[in-house]
């Protein structure tokens, strides 16, 4: 089966200070991975080298077997909104669009052809399909949660990536985030990986990758 | 479409801000609209007013005076001039159409004007119903007066003295409709037209015993202003008149069946200035036999004689002046500067005038235009601001734009949106706003002055302001959309990441 990621011999740099270097990562296809790493130690700049946002200095960055660094930045931009969904922190639901509207952008910037039937499934299989007309502003935060992984996964892409999803999380939220995140990416057969500090979320993924030396 | 909705459901999220955003846009829009109608409409009515006049004769003094009075019927005039010396003039070769006028007189604000038929073929216009004015007191009228008034033909009217509604009226007489002409979309349209005589008449009734013989008025023993004293030298200084005063009048009105013409006009006038100096006409000469194309038959009975009357007084008849159109363009190189050369009289070119007065017009226009651009350049300050001010609170939501697929182009066009769709709205309310206000002022124009102003037609101004709103607007909503283009998506993520 084709990886969903492969790292390899990756070499990024902020100026002499902030190195980023890893030297073999694979997540293969509809499995799941954590990169764990402390607070700086460069993980944001690991979802963007693979979202196609910042290019290597060196090495490559292949994303269902498409080696970013060749691609224009549109044709980034188009590969990006195409075959990987993101879920942050901070989650960005956009407030002045309602739930449904939201899904739909996903699906128009992605170019997929608007299907409504699988955003009401999915926001079903969420548990959020009432919500569809709110906006962000109405809803609480695990709601808000459960549309952003819906937004995610509205253009049904091959990878789901979440960035620190659970780090202002209580316990049982953190939980519950990470198990809505594996069976939301395993009910749309995405892989996924999640970028994160939260020693908590040990054990819980497929695999672990330690991120670290480059600082 | 979803870039607008977007643009859309953002301004939605402050709507008080975009609200003022839109409403300083339409302001400033509305205000240039409204000052390029008003000009265009100004420019075009004092053309079509003055079209096919190419001189006027008057009597010497401020020759916008003669112009505005004369052709727009918008002023006093400047005086009488001399019949006679008129006519060495009108007889020329060179002139192929001479209209004299009579002025002093109004009815309800529409003014009278005594002339002969050349005034309805210099003005392309013609009788719609009933027929020509053929004897003294006949009156045509124009389209705008027979609507506004309700006048018919037959109908009754007293005409008033002066230019402005109130004045006395002269009771003494009668002007009767004997026809109503074509609309001709001019000043024509606001004018009863009638003989040079009946203007004589009426005002040189104090000389002529007019309340004592007329009999199809009920009306002559009203006041009549006084006309003590006329004299044929003072027709163009600045009578005062004492209107208030009955038993005077009638003191005066017995003077004046002596018809005495050496008369002295020194008397005392209570009115306004405005209404001196229209006073200033035809109250001294009262020649009742005008060489015109039609007999002077009058209907009433005159106790003098009209053959005797004019033989002392030919000379010395007066009218206001004369509006000459040229049988060849070569005309006005030389007879405007024979005419102020060698005569008293003063010469007044409509284009020339037409010229001055706008720049004058334009004067404040332009001012007025300041001030609209004022309101745009702040419209589009407070649209860029506002834009400028929401990048900074969105950064990450363009950040996430571009996370979901969107190119760098999408994002500054989701941002130019946003300008866009408050500067069009502005601007669409401002030209609504423009031409409603033109329309409400037109509507006014035409049912209390008869004025007719094309409200909905598009000015070629307006196109060049669209597009110059259009530049502005682009311009003020570009500069925070590359800004956005600009956004460092690594950076405004990590801000909220780890």
């Amino acid at each position: 089966m084709q990886s969903a990621i492969y790292v390899r011999d990756l070499v990024f740099s902020h100026g002499d200070a902030h190195t980023l270097s890893i030297e073999e990562f694979e997540l293969p296809g509809k499995q799941s991975r954590a990169v764990m790493g402390p607070s700086g130690c460069g993980k944001t700049t690991f979802v963007q080298l693979l979202a196609g946002l910042l290019k290597p200095h060196a090495g490559s960055v292949k994303v269902l077997g498409t080696d970013l660094s060749t691609l224009s930045g549109s044709e980034a931009d188009r590969f990006r909104g195409q075959h990987i969904g993101f879920v942050f922190q901070q989650l960005h639901l956009f407030p002045a669009l309602t739930v449904k509207e939201n899904l739909r952008l996903a699906q128009r910037l992605a170019r997929s052809p608007a299907d409504e039937e699988y955003l009401h499934r999915l926001l079903t299989h969420l548990g959020v399909e009432n919500l569809g007309q709110r906006r962000p502003d109405q809803l609480s935060f695990g709601q808000m949660q459960r549309v952003a992984v819906a937004r995610a996964l509205a253009h049904k892409p091959a990878l789901l990536i979440a960035d620190e999803p659970t780090s202002s999380l209580d316990n049982n939220n953190a939980a519950a985030t990470i198990d809505l995140l594996m069976k939301s990416a395993e009910e749309a057969e995405a892989a996924l990986l999640v970028v994160t500090h939260d020693e908590r979320l040990r054990g819980r993924l497929d695999g672990e990758y330690p991120l670290g030396g480059g600082e | 479409m979803i870039w607008l909705r977007l643009a859309w459901a953002n301004l939605s999220l402050s709507p008080l801000a975009s609200l003022i955003n839109v409403a300083l846009m339409a302001l400033g829009t509305a205000s240039a609209v409204l000052l390029i109608l008003a000009g265009a409409q100004i420019t075009d009515t004092m053309s079509r007013d003055a079209r096919g006049i190419d001189l006027v004769l008057g009597a010497k003094g401020s020759p916008s005076q003669l112009i505005l009075s004369t052709v727009y019927h918008a002023d006093i005039p400047t005086g009488n001039i001399s019949l006679a010396e008129a006519r060495r003039w009108t007889e020329d070769e060179r002139i192929a159409i001479a209209a004299p006028l009579s002025l002093g007189d109004s009815f309800r604000g529409f003014r009278i004007v005594g002339t002969q038929p050349s005034f309805l073929e210099l003005y392309d216009a013609s009788v719609e119903s009933g027929r020509g004015w053929e004897q003294p007191m006949e009156a045509v009228i124009g389209a705008a007066v027979a609507a506004q008034s309700k006048l018919e033909i037959g109908d009754r009217f007293f005409g008033s003295h002066g230019f402005a509604e109130g004045s006395h009226t002269h009771e003494s007489e009668t002007y009767r409709v004997v026809g109503i002409l074509n609309p001709v979309g001019s000043v024509v349209d606001r004018l009863i037209l009638t003989s040079l005589e009946s203007v004589w008449d009426l005002h040189g009734e104090g000389d002529h015993n007019h309340s004592e013989d007329h009999d199809d008025q009920g009306a002559h023993e009203s006041t009549e202003h006084s006309h003590e004293d006329h004299g044929p030298d003072d027709s163009l200084a600045s009578p005062e008149h004492d209107h208030g005063d009955a038993d005077e009048h009638e003191a005066e009105h017995a003077d004046s069946l002596e018809h005495d013409h050496d008369h002295d006009h020194d008397h005392e006038h209570d009115q306004d200035d405005a209404h001196e100096a229209e006073h200033a006409h035809h109250e001294s000469e009262n020649d009742h036999e005008f060489e015109e194309d039609h007999d002077h038959d009058h209907d009433h009975d005159h106790d003098h004689d009209h053959e005797a009357h004019d033989e002392h007084s030919a000379d010395t008849r007066e009218i206001t002046a004369v509006l000459l159109r040229y049988r060849t363009p070569l005309a006005a190189i030389s007879l405007p500067r024979e005419v102020n050369a060698e005569s008293n009289l003063q010469s007044a070119a409509p284009p020339m005038e037409i010229a001055r007065i706008l720049r004058l017009v334009g004067l404040g226009l332009e001012g007025l235009r300041a001030f609209a651009w004022v309101l745009i350049v702040t419209a589009c300050l407070s649209i860029f601001a506002a834009l400028y001010g929401s990048l900074r609170s969105r950064r990450r939501d363009l950040a996430m734009l571009r996370c979901l697929g969107a190119t760098k182009l999408e994002v500054f066009l989701a941002m130019l949106s946003e300008g866009l769709l408050l500067s069009s709205a502005g601007v669409l309310a401002g030209f609504a706003l423009g031409h409603g206000a033109i329309v409400g002022v037109g509507m006014w124009l035409e049912q209390s002055r008869g004025v007719s102003v094309a409200a909905l037609s598009w000015a070629p101004a307006e196109t060049s302001l669209l597009i110059t709103l259009a530049a502005v607007s682009l311009l003020s909503a570009a500069l925070p959309a590359a800004q956005a283009y600009r956004t460092d998506v690594a950076r405004a993520l990590s801000a909220g990441g780890a």
